[in-house]
């Protein structure tokens, strides 16, 4: 339920109109019969969204608030891990470091020294579909920000010694998430298995080591040109400024930048028959065993999808979620229990976890998560049920909009992944209309034994790495 | 599921976020300078080069204005008749409000019975309380769409809480009960205590920072016979396994009381309706503050020693290098945070300059200071390396942990510490969970309201010279401790070049199994330096 990061915004009095029962009832049980101040603010945020698209094809995002004298610049490039070519794995997430090495005017280690030394924050992410660059300082510092990230849009020191250097650096990351790291190993072999024959999706965003020590800076160089440019970008403000003058600014440095014509991302359709399979992944991290369900699910922001996240909050969010008071409260026969999506802007995967405890087996435990999932299938969740999981979500939206860097990671994503950043403010209400029948349905379709791949994670005995498995 | 408020271990790698940067945070604390004192050196020096030319907009960078300059917010306080304390800071921007339920113990206050706060903390909800059974306490509390969430610190224990503002009358209800009427249920305390275990018995084997750790505080707070209140990082699988139920009702009697509380509260919410709010549901609450627990003073560490904490297979090692430094209530923190800054504080440090960025060791390196209530706080230098340059990463934080308080720092290192640190709480304070956390923060360490504004102001007042004093006083690192999770098979050899070896087996209770003689000509690569079982 990755997504739910994702949705910040929500809604105005409009939607109020269309609001689902229990969001009517929050109304009607209001003593004083106004307007619920969560969705207050939610509608606030909503309003103050402005866009703008330049003529080199850039989109401009502004959330002026001025509730904290601090500014947030992000610029979404839409680019992920989904674009990368078979054997060329990891570009993305390597320019996300190659981003902080220098550009034209800003020198090396310059990005970092200016931020610092204004009082700023500064970092980046990578996912499947997308990569954000962001730097967070007081607002008086926001033309600083502008100069920074349009510097390193036009001239990208995108040098062999950059890339050699921050490969390294890549590669220390990958052994400190992924080799260091219990039980991850068997969930990217995951998505290997749920995605083998869905390209854009078959790799993890990190990559592979492989992939990483093949890598030849032509290649690396090439994927850059590719597609780090204006047209394929999106620049938020959020924070305190003033947005005549923001845009001034925008102009000034951003411009002029040039259009390169970058080629829009086509998402192929959600097999018919998805692939499934099964295999072993030996961990020498873990302790005690665990497995890991997937299935493939439709992309997010469909129906089907909130319904699902809504599905993954009852399975295991929180003490109180089916899988958490089953397995690790009442017959401790799990550590811990995860259930998530991944919120991809194509087919996406759903995946439930647990890890056993000392006692417990694979099969025995396998079997109780089989039936939860299938009680999903089979029962539709009591309404009260599906509330508690609806307020959660409110509280959620509400608590997000609280910094200015957490609105413009978010608008930004809104905005490169699906068209519109204002669409943020139709989120909370596509939860909140998901009716119990909703989460039946859509788990009867999708979250069955047929579409269901199983990896079993388990303490390694002998040597690293080992993999076994294939179709059952 | 992962939403704005959790973390997502299992995102990070198929859909969802990686970063860039990994640095260790400091741990200290500045803010905002109050508004009625003078301007202090918050804006960019004055040499900058001058803004850009219409001619070309990117000549030179931005300088911009006036840097905003904000005080903490104000915080209300009042006490109830019975000695709990209120703080109350009132932020209506949102509709949201954060409450901490303060308890001043921590797992300092363990006694002989290690991992009992922590253990406690967790059965008040875990246990039932008032007239909701365990299940029934959790279905409420994630029905106002919350949760109760029980932090143990080495100083505090804390329960919190983040909800809506129209749900705060529910939510205070739900803190009162767990922190007056804890039921204490027999099967649920066996629940609890075997899900400790489990957790215990997997960060051993699994985690290699808690691995590290639980080496590193053993060593810096060894104090021979007696047991130092923080010589625990956390409990082991053998700690909890000891632990009954009647010492941790012993441990919540003396210790979870009105006079040893506090009640934090930040949010869309007036003082005076919190402290009527408190007054109905802690009015009735009793009990005394107890003894603090007694600091020796800790031994100093074993010289020339590296503790190798054993991980079969790791393919990465985490490096500690840490010493003890000043005492968080000492005139020069404000210096000792300035020159933490400048050594690995953040993406302008030297650490992660020089160890990542220039020698590509590793991706996530930094220094910390590790608060604590009372004596010296401990000063940690971390990197997390490849197996095979284990020794050549060692070598990096060595020398820069040297050459700290071998010469004064450049007066640019200076502004943009000093800058950073006090500027970046415009942004830090954002949220209303961290202004509640600072406000608990300022209670738990005893700090006056003013202390983050007074905290800024030292800072514009720091010079070369005086962080050049406090380096040497507090980061001279003549004799630290060193701790390095990972392949003792594959790491152990090479780190003979620095010091004797001590491999610790972090699943049989880091008990000693092997070690090694200290050998100078020994090759820090390890190319060189074949493959060892050290010998028992």
């Amino acid at each position: 339920m990755r997504s739910l990061v994702c949705v910040l915004s929500l809604s105005s009095l409009a939607l109020l109109a269309s609001a689902p029962a229990a969001f009517a009832k929050d109304q009607r049980t209001s003593p004083s019969s106004q307007p619920d101040p969560a969705v207050a603010s939610l509608q606030r945020f909503g309003d103050s969204i402005q866009r703008v698209t330049l003529s080199n094809g850039l989109k401009v995002v502004l959330n002026p608030d001025s509730s904290a004298p601090t500014v947030a610049v992000s610029v979404t490039y839409g680019v992920g891990s989904a674009s990368e070519a078979k054997g060329r794995t990891g570009f993305a997430h390597l320019f996300e470091h190659m981003m902080f090495q220098g550009s034209k005017h800003a020198k090396k280690g310059e990005h970092f020294q200016l931020v610092s030394d204004r009082g700023g924050s500064l970092n980046g992410s990578t996912n499947s579909d997308r990569t954000n660059y962001y730097d967070v300082l007081p607002s008086n510092q926001l033309k600083l920000a502008l100069w920074l990230e349009a510097d390193r849009m036009r001239w990208l020191a995108v040098t062999p010694e950059n890339f050699e250097n921050q490969r390294a650096v890549v590669q220390e990351e990958y052994r400190m998430r992924v080799q260091n790291q219990a039980y991850i190993p068997g969930i990217v072999r995951l998505g290997e298995i749920v995605f083998k024959d869905y390209a854009p999706y078959d790799h993890a965003t990190i990559g592979s080591m492989a992939d990483l020590d093949a890598a030849q800076f032509d290649w690396v160089k090439s994927f850059h040109d590719l597609h780090y440019a204006p047209d394929n970008a999106v620049l938020t403000i959020a924070g305190d400024f003033e947005p005549t003058q923001a845009m001034s600014w925008v102009r000034d440095y951003f411009g002029s930048a040039k259009r390169q014509n970058v080629p829009t991302m086509v998402f192929p359709p959600m097999p018919v028959r998805p692939n499934v399979g099964r295999a072993v992944v030996e961990d020498h991290n873990a302790r005690t065993p665990a497995f890991v369900f997937g299935f493939m699910i439709p992309p997010a922001r469909t129906k089907d999808h909130y319904a699902l996240e809504l599905a993954s909050v009852l399975l295991a969010d929180g003490e109180s979620s089916r899988l958490y008071k089953e397995l690790v409260h009442d017959r401790a026969v799990a550590e811990s229990v995860s259930a998530w999506t991944e919120d991809h802007r194509g087919p996406d995967q759903f995946s439930v976890m647990a890890v056993l405890t000392d006692k417990a087996k694979l099969p025995e435990v396998e079997g109780a998560v089989e039936a939860a999932i299938a009680r999903l299938r089979e029962v539709e969740p009591t309404p009260a049920e599906l509330e508690k999981a609806k307020r959660q979500l409110r509280a959620s939206f509400v608590f997000g909009l609280q910094t200015n860097l957490g609105r413009a990671n978010q608008l930004g994503e809104y905005e490169s992944g699906w068209g519109d950043a204002t669409g943020l403010a139709s989120e909370l209400p596509r939860y909140l209309e998901i009716k119990p029948e909703d989460v039946q349905r859509a788990a009867a379709h999708y979250l069955t034994s047929e579409r269901r791949s199983l990896v079993e994670i388990v303490p390694a005995r002998s040597e690293p790495g080992t993999t076994m498995g294939g179709k059952p | 599921v992962n939403r704005l408020r959790g973390g997502d271990r299992n995102g990070l790698l198929r859909g969802s976020l990686l970063v860039t940067l990994s640095v260790v945070g400091t741990s200290c604390a500045a803010t905002h300078a109050p508004a009625k004192t003078p301007a202090i050196a918050l804006s960019a020096p004055s040499t900058a080069k001058s803004v850009a030319t219409e001619a070309d907009p990117f000549a030179t960078p931005p300088t911009g204005g006036p840097t905003p300059d904000v005080p903490f917010p104000t915080i209300a306080h009042d006490r109830l008749d019975n000695g709990l304390e209120l703080r109350v800071v009132t932020r209506k921007i949102y509709p949201l409000i954060e409450l901490r339920l303060v308890i001043f113990s921590g797992s300092a206050s363990d006694g002989k019975q290690t991992g009992v706060a922590s253990l406690t903390g967790d059965m008040l909800k875990a246990g039932g309380a008032g007239n909701w059974s365990a299940a029934d306490l959790t279905e409420r509390a994630e029905s106002l769409g919350s949760s109760i969430e029980i932090a143990t610190g080495r100083d505090s224990t804390q329960i919190r809480m983040a909800i809506t503002t129209g749900d705060f009358d529910a939510a205070l209800d739900l803190l009162g009960a767990v922190a007056q009427r804890p039921r204490f249920a027999a099967n649920e305390f066996a629940k609890l205590k075997e899900r400790a275990l489990e957790g215990a018995k997997s960060a051993a084997k699994s985690d290699p920072g808690w691995a590290a750790s639980m080496v590193l505080y053993r060593e810096l707070f060894h104090t021979g016979l007696d047991s130092h209140p923080y010589a625990h990082f956390d409990a082991q699988a053998a700690d909890i396994n000891r632990l009954t139920l009647a010492e941790c009702r012993r441990w919540y009697q003396s210790h979870v009381t009105a006079k040893n509380a506090a009640l934090v509260i930040a949010g869309d919410i007036d003082p005076s309706t919190v402290t009527a709010a408190a007054r109905r549901v802690f009015g009735t609450w009793r009990g005394n503050r107890p003894e603090p627990p007694a600091m020796n003073e800790p031994l100093p560490p074993l010289p020339d020693t590296i503790w190798v904490v054993d991980r079969p297979h790791s393919a990465q090692s985490e490096i500690l290098v840490a010493a003890l430094g000043q005492e968080r209530a000492s005139p020069s923190w404000p210096a000792v945070t300035e020159v933490n800054q400048i050594l690995g504080g953040g993406v302008a440090g030297r650490l992660f300059l020089d160890v990542r960025e220039k020698r590509s060791l590793a991706y996530s390196t930094g220094s910390s200071l590790n608060e604590v209530a009372h004596g010296p706080v401990p000063i940690v230098l971390s990197a997390g390396t490849q197996t095979p340059k284990t020794a050549q990463a060692l070598q990096a934080l060595l020398d820069n942990a040297q050459k700290i308080s071998a010469a004064p720092p450049t007066k640019a290192e200076v502004g943009t510490a000093s800058r950073y640190l006090a500027n970046s709480f415009l942004f830090k304070t954002e949220t209303l969970g961290a202004v509640a956390d600072m406000a608990a923060k300022l209670a738990v360490l005893g700090l006056p309201d003013d202390y983050f504004d007074t905290y800024r102001h030292a800072l514009a007042t720091l010079d070369s010279a005086s962080l050049f004093r406090a380096a040497q006083q507090s980061f001279g690192f003549s004799n630290p401790v060193i701790v390095v999770a990972g392949d003792a098979s594959q790491i152990a050899k090479p780190l003979t070049h620095f010091a004797n070896i001590v491999v610790v087996d972090p699943v049989r209770g880091f008990e000693p199994t092997s070690q090694l003689p200290m050998n100078e000509q020994q090759s820090i690569d390890a190319a060189n330096a074949a493959a060892v079982t050290p010998k028992p």
